[in-house]
């Protein structure tokens, strides 16, 4: 169940991953430094959410 | 006499008497929903300083109820997140040519100005108006800090191809100033990410828990009412 502080974190590190050169792939939070495994699992489980699919599957990467 | 009193009066004191003062209750708006949904009105300080949002600034006083202040102030930060890019000093929010263009589209380098503006007023009208020799060095660090964003967002108003060597040799100290403020702070913004979200996203998973709340609230009520006796 998303809540509101899901949608301030995923537009914010979905950007921080697109600057630091990232995709939209799972492994693509690695690239930030100092991810670590509770950021891994929110990214994991982020962008499997349809909304995010829509919103940046084809943009901005 | 109390002519003279009404006019100093306060404007919710009737000023129809003519012998007399007649005091009439100060009319306080009350917070209905029907009211704020007629007359939304955004507040001053709870909106974000962007240009999408600058248009409807006003000075009068908000009339609006925290619970409808609260959703708006949310979707005004998504809106933002979503279209902007996140940087965590917004005057150093500007890394590439692209970048500090998209930020002189902002109020930022009019606020910056304008901010510059009004120190070098008061300080050259510190004896004038009595301004306290403790706030002089306050008001001269804010003018040094300010400055230099100042001379940048000039500078980078002009075409790059007409830019002076003074003005890249300015543009690129400050590309090297954002890059190492947002270096260095990113790593600390997301260990406080790392410790703060409860995972798997930020508020953890709430199928466990929210129907136990219900249940136990539903419980509460029917116990002080009676129902379950």
């Amino acid at each position: 169940m998303a809540s509101i502080a899901d949608m301030y974190l995923g537009p914010f590190i979905t950007r921080l991953v697109v600057i630091h050169g990232g995709d939209g792939s799972p492994g693509a939070i690695e690239k930030l430094p100092g991810a670590g495994p509770k950021l891994k699992a929110f990214w994991e489980a982020f962008i499997q959410r349809p909304s995010w699919q829509k919103v940046y599957g084809a943009k901005p990467f | 006499m109390w002519r003279a009193i009404d006019m100093c009066l306060p404007p919710h004191r009737s000023s129809f008497s003519t012998n007399r003062a007649v005091y009439a209750p100060r009319r306080i708006p009350r917070l209905m929903p029907q009211r704020l949904l007629s007359h939304p009105r955004p507040s001053r300080t709870l909106i974000p300083q962007t240009g999408t949002h600058r248009a409807d600034l006003r000075d009068d006083t908000c009339e609006i109820a925290i619970a409808e202040l609260m959703p708006s102030e949310m979707w005004f930060r998504i809106i933002e997140a979503i279209n902007s890019v996140p940087m965590f000093n917004y005057m150093l929010g500007a890394r590439t040519e692209e970048e500090l263009q998209a930020l002189l589209k902002t109020p930022m380098p009019a606020r910056v100005r304008t901010r510059v503006e009004g120190v070098n007023r008061t300080l050259a009208t510190q004896i004038d108006i009595g301004l306290p020799k403790k706030a002089v060095p306050t008001l001269e660090a804010r003018k040094a800090f300010l400055e230099p964003f100042l001379q940048v967002f000039e500078a980078a108003a002009v075409p790059s191809a007409n830019r002076t060597v003074d003005q890249q040799a300015l543009i690129k100290e400050y590309f090297a100033k954002s890059d190492a403020s947002f270096s260095a702070l990113l790593p600390k913004q997301l260990a406080t990410l790392e410790h703060e979200i409860i995972g798997p996203l930020a508020l953890g998973v709430l199928r466990v828990f929210a129907p136990c709340f219900h249940l136990l609230t539903h419980f509460c009520i029917f116990r002080r009412h009676g129902v379950d006796s």
